[in-house]
């Protein structure tokens, strides 16, 4: 173990578990398990240092890895249920997030709107959206994470966002929002 | 309305305390022997008991009793029935599955946290009186006593990373002065007769001692003081933005107990912006000690600012 990478992982940790812990609360609405599924992430990562491996963008690695933590809690979640042992139909890879999400975080008005508006937007657009509006990802990294090309992420986030505007009663990027009331 | 959902949105966060165990016990892995060559011990995964499908509708069964029961027990308060379940046996093992000592004495540190919260919540719901502050205190002992234990265990240990054992006593502290400044105030708005508030009390002068403790035992800067302080910097600006949305946002008819945690936040704010500006001038004078035990009182008063911040919204009436 070198001081070096104990530096940069605490420099990492401080700048980036809020965002982490974020997606992952907002996903499977409980605050205990967030916070393991963030733990777990960042776990993954120090081992990763430790083996000696580079990784290349930390903000995408640790969301990449927290998203497939999360999609395995859905799977295991499933079958673990009655329904998920009774139903075959193994399609639901991620689940959208939990429409009472909001009643659980501890958010104000208007950050349960727009958890609320991203989880009306289309499926492919949710994550995309959510990535690049709340946590500022680029389309590059979102599209690491996603497992897509950039271009498709671009495409995703593009398409999203202006379906966003629209629910929000904006026209066009610049757009004072109009009411949601 | 977007950026604001989205400014809204980054309020959402761990808490020091939970930020800090985490951190604590993600680098406690490397600490445990057979780990110095830098190899890093296999993690048990929290899901992996979750996989063998077949035994799905035994552990079912198993699940939802003995998951009721811990569940159930979880929220229970001094007087209910399951609470001496949660004391004796849950959270005995719970820490029983703490594979690091530093991990262990975070988790000796929580504990003396909940019991302040409970004492809180008893208050709050007006079933607070002696013999459950008695109870309380007895138990606030064991785990202070417990940590300080750990404290001192760890300080022996030259292989522990010197930071972990620094953001275990700030949390520490932090949380503990923070708790029980709320523990005194819903004391005083009750107007309990049960004497001084022994176990706010009790939590101030263990989180004194293990600060001065610390404190004593730095003989100067360690090497990563500047990121260090960039973090403490950057927690203050983080609290104080939050302290600003929240008087931006919220209504204007609050009352006393939200004006006095507002205030209380923010002189802990003062003092940590203060100690960090003190820290730099001994920095400055060649004071590499002093500068550094600035810092640390920086921290511990920025932490529980923060925890300050997130009890005034618990409170809210």
């Amino acid at each position: 173990m070198k001081s070096d990478d104990v530096t940069k992982f605490e420099q990492v940790y401080q700048g980036e578990s809020d965002a982490i812990f974020r997606f992952c609360l907002v996903r499977v609405s409980n605050r205990e398990q967030a916070l393991d599924i963030t733990q777990e992430t960042f776990l993954r990562m120090w081992q990763t240092m430790l083996d000696g491996k580079e990784i290349f963008n930390d903000r995408a690695f640790l969301f990449t890895v927290a998203r497939r933590l999360i999609i395995d809690w859905y799977r295991k979640k499933k079958s673990f249920s009655l329904e998920g042992m009774m139903s075959q139909d193994e399609k639901t890879e991620y689940d959208p997030p939990d429409p009472k999400t909001e009643d659980l975080i501890d958010v104000g008005a208007e950050a349960r709107y727009l958890l609320e508006k991203i989880a009306d937007l289309s499926e492919g657009y949710r994550e995309a959206v959510y990535l690049h509006h709340v946590e500022d990802l680029s389309p590059g990294e979102i599209g690491g994470i996603l497992g897509i090309s950039a271009n498709a992420a671009s495409v995703r986030v593009n398409r999203g966002m202006a379906e966003l505007r629209k629910i929000y009663g904006c026209t066009s990027e610049g757009d004072e929002f109009l009411s949601h009331k | 309305m977007l950026e604001k959902g989205k400014a809204e949105m980054h309020q959402v966060k761990m808490t020091a305390t939970e930020k800090g165990d985490m951190l604590a016990k993600v680098l406690a892995v490397l600490s445990q022997p057979g780990n110095a060559s830098g190899q890093p011990k296999k993690i048990i995964s929290p899901f992996v008991f979750m996989g063998f499908a077949r035994y799905a509708s035994f552990l079912s069964l198993l699940l939802i009793f003995f998951g009721g029961i811990t569940l159930a027990s979880g929220h229970s308060l001094p007087g209910d029935i399951l609470y001496p379940m949660k004391v004796k046996i849950i959270e005995p093992l719970q820490g029983a599955f703490k594979f690091s000592l530093e991990a262990e004495v975070a988790f000796q540190g929580s504990l003396a946290t909940k019991r302040l919260i409970e004492a809180e919540e008893l208050i709050n719901k007006k079933k607070f009186d002696s013999q459950k502050q008695d109870e309380l205190g007895e138990l606030l002992k064991e785990h202070t006593g417990a940590f300080e234990r750990g404290i001192a265990e760890l300080d022996a240990d030259e292989s522990v990373n010197e930071n972990v054992k620094d953001e275990l006593v700030t949390d520490f502290e932090a949380s503990l002065n923070a708790h029980s400044k709320i523990l005194d105030l819903l004391h005083s708005e009750e107007n309990l007769k049960s004497g001084n508030n022994e176990i706010s009390e009790n939590a101030k002068a263990s989180a004194q001692r293990e600060g001065d403790k610390l404190r004593n035992s730095k003989d100067k800067k360690p090497a990563t003081y500047e990121n260090r302080k960039d973090t403490v910097r950057s927690l203050i600006e983080e609290t104080t933005e939050s302290t600003n949305t929240d008087q931006n946002t919220e209504d204007r008819d609050e009352d006393v107990r939200d004006t006095i945690i507002k205030n209380t936040t923010k002189e802990n704010l003062e003092k940590a912006n203060e100690s960090l500006r003190e820290g730099d001038e001994e920095d400055q004078k060649g004071e590499s000690k002093q500068a550094y035990i600035k810092l640390l009182d920086s921290e511990s008063s920025a932490k529980e600012a923060q925890i300050l911040l997130q009890l005034g919204k618990k409170f809210k009436r």
